[in-house]
């Protein structure tokens, strides 16, 4: 494959959402502004690969954000978080397990199917919720 | 098979089976301890039967690699074995030796097992996972260092590759670190420092390596992908497995009366361990997705895929769990650890193993290059309910682990422990029943060896064009 015929069927596109999906999950907030501004300027696209893999991660980076935004709210709801020395206390480390078990296990091995499937230059699926992007 | 000589590995392999099954009987009985204490007492005490189960773990294992690296490594050589004898003899005595050495802890006491071992003399028992006699830690050297020279000169001898090279540093690294189990210093400190450079730098530095070239080998046959494109990603994969394992030892090295500044470096660098097994996954999916045929051993391409997800999970994942130090003053020696272990264990280096037999042990049963497709949709079945019933195992002793280090450790009222032990008693009930799902696994895998054997070999539907 040529590096045009790359550019055009959207491959590079597709590893950066994927890996961008996956670092948000370690690192959430940061890597989703910049999924957001590739799924905007490149959201009309008729790639299918982009169609694929862009919007999917870029909805579901949206949610494990939000999931993360969630339990950390809860944690400072619950006492955690109240001061700078009070940073790492149960209610913060709780958080960070809750995140673990619960949105990174599960948005993981689906990201790094996505991931896989985006190199090879085929469409993925995310199970359950990708079914209806 | 293409080396005659390649045809010793089947013993190794069979062993390992014969000892897995031992070691996942053992299991059910102390996971009956854990909700009858005097279950079998005072026949098998649970700190028997829980020594049995870890060192059968570790002999069958060893027996799996060595089993692997006799198969590998002519292949990768393309030449004979120097020495298939050698290996024939050594697979006898380290039979014998451990066999020998599961008798003693099930038939003698232990501190008169200890005296008629004649310990005194260089005391190295009594200590977790390396409750050997020191009669036995010295055969298990003299048998790792046959197998080094064997293997070692075959290399010599033969075609060097990336492949037989990371595997033969991973086997010298496995032997070389096992030497630390003769250091027996009085300092209970130094004592615990130095134990880890066997347990930890073996599973979390140089296993790593013998399974990185594993699976890459199995990849290699089975997808057909370039030999240059698997070497590079081992490459990389066994560079991010040493920068981040070696110095992740110090994530054991919080609370065991070292400086403080391991908490950090701990920390930092145990975080990063996941790296290689996340690297490991891309790996192993991307070289099926760009596979150039199909290859007729199903059965082994989903054990590989397996291997690296489930090692991610298992070992990448719940390490991370509990592997800051902040997290692990919590966590530490609790359930969480147990569910960190069996998935890890299971996920990194029992699959590999049973992905290599799988690949393997049809060839060396005179196929050409796999079983009938009854018997592999058996084994995938066995595939299946194994690594089912192990995620179960993993998430009840999470819960049970989160529910202890609770009630234990961050309560207002923290309980004893005995007493926390009954309060999270239906996590253990749960885990028993899918232990013995994983036994039913385990079973229909073995028969799945005699079933269809008169039936012809399972054929490729069709070539695969690459992408």
């Amino acid at each position: 494959m040529t590096r045009t015929e790359e550019k055009t069927d959207g491959k590079g596109l597709a590893i950066a959402a994927e890996s961008l999906f996956l670092l948000n999950l370690l690192f959430p907030v940061l890597p989703l502004i910049v999924l957001g501004f590739l799924y905007f300027r490149h959201r009309n696209s008729p790639r299918l690969l982009v169609e694929c893999h862009v919007k999917q991660t870029w909805i579901m980076a949206l949610l494990s954000t939000a999931l993360f935004v969630i339990i950390n709210l809860v944690a400072y709801w619950m006492g955690g978080y109240q001061s700078l020395d009070n940073l790492v206390s149960i209610h913060s480390l709780v958080a960070l397990e809750a995140y673990t078990l619960l949105v990174i296990l599960p948005f993981a091995v689906p990201g790094l199917l996505g991931l896989t499937k985006a190199m090879s230059g085929q469409c993925y699926r995310f199970p359950f919720l990708g079914k209806f992007l | 098979m293409k080396y005659k000589s390649q045809k010793v590995a089947k013993l190794y392999f069979i062993a390992a089976i014969g000892l897995f099954v031992g070691q996942i009987l053992f299991g059910l009985i102390i996971g009956a301890q854990y909700i009858w204490g005097d279950f079998l007492f005072p026949e098998i005490p649970f700190n028997v039967a829980r020594m049995v189960h870890t060192n059968l773990l570790i002999v069958w294992l060893l027996f799996g690699f060595m089993g692997a690296a006799y198969y590998l490594v002519p292949e990768e050589a393309e030449t004979d074995l120097v020495m298939p004898w050698l290996a024939n003899l050594m697979f006898w005595i380290f039979l014998t030796a451990g066999a020998a050495t599961i008798l003693g802890y099930l038939l003698v006491p232990y501190a008169q097992l200890a005296e008629l071992t004649k310990n005194e003399l260089l005391p190295t028992m009594g200590r977790e996972f390396l409750e050997q006699p020191t009669i036995t830690k010295i055969g298990i050297v003299i048998v790792a260092l046959s197998f080094l020279a064997n293997i070692g000169l075959t290399i010599l001898k033969g075609r060097k590759t990336v492949i037989n090279l990371v595997l033969l540093m991973g086997m010298t690294g496995l032997a070389v670190f096992f030497l630390f189990a003769f250091y027996n210093p009085v300092n209970v400190v130094l004592d615990k420092y130095y134990w880890w450079w066997v347990v930890h730098l073996w599973v979390e530095g140089v296993w790593e390596l013998i399974l990185g070239s594993i699976l890459a080998f199995i990849l290699i046959k089975t997808t057909g992908v370039d030999r240059e494109v698997i070497e590079k990603w081992l490459y990389v994969i066994i560079a991010m497995v040493l920068i981040t394992g070696i110095i992740g030892t110090g994530h054991h090295y919080y609370w065991i009366g070292t400086p403080a500044f391991w908490q950090w470096w701990g920390s930092i660098f145990s975080a990063m361990e996941p790296i290689p097994f996340f690297m490991m996954t891309v790996f192993a999916f991307n070289m099926v997705n760009k596979r150039r045929r199909n290859h007729p051993n199903k059965a082994a391409v989903l054990w590989a895929l397996g291997t690296a997800v489930m090692a991610f999970l298992g070992a990448g994942v719940w390490g991370f769990l509990h592997t800051l130090s902040p997290v692990n003053y919590y966590t530490h020696g609790t359930q969480i650890t147990a569910a960190h272990g069996h998935m890890a264990f299971y996920g990194a280096y029992v699959m590999i193993v049973l992905a290599m037999i799988s690949y393997a042990m049809p060839m060396l049963r005179g196929r050409e290059a796999a079983n009938s497709t009854k018997s592999q949709v058996l084994e995938m079945w066995g595939f299946w309910l194994m690594t089912i019933s192990i995620v179960f195992i993993t998430l009840f002793l999470t819960g049970a682990g989160i529910l202890q280090v609770y009630l234990q450790r961050f309560a207002d009222n923290p309980m004893p422990f005995m007493v926390v032990q009954e309060k999270i008693q239906l996590f253990y009930a749960l885990r028993e029943i899918a232990g013995f799902i994983f036994l039913s696994g385990l079973l229909i895998y073995i028969v799945s060896f005699f079933v269809g054997s008169k039936e012809p070999e399972a054929t490729i539907e069709g070539e695969v064009v690459p992408t």
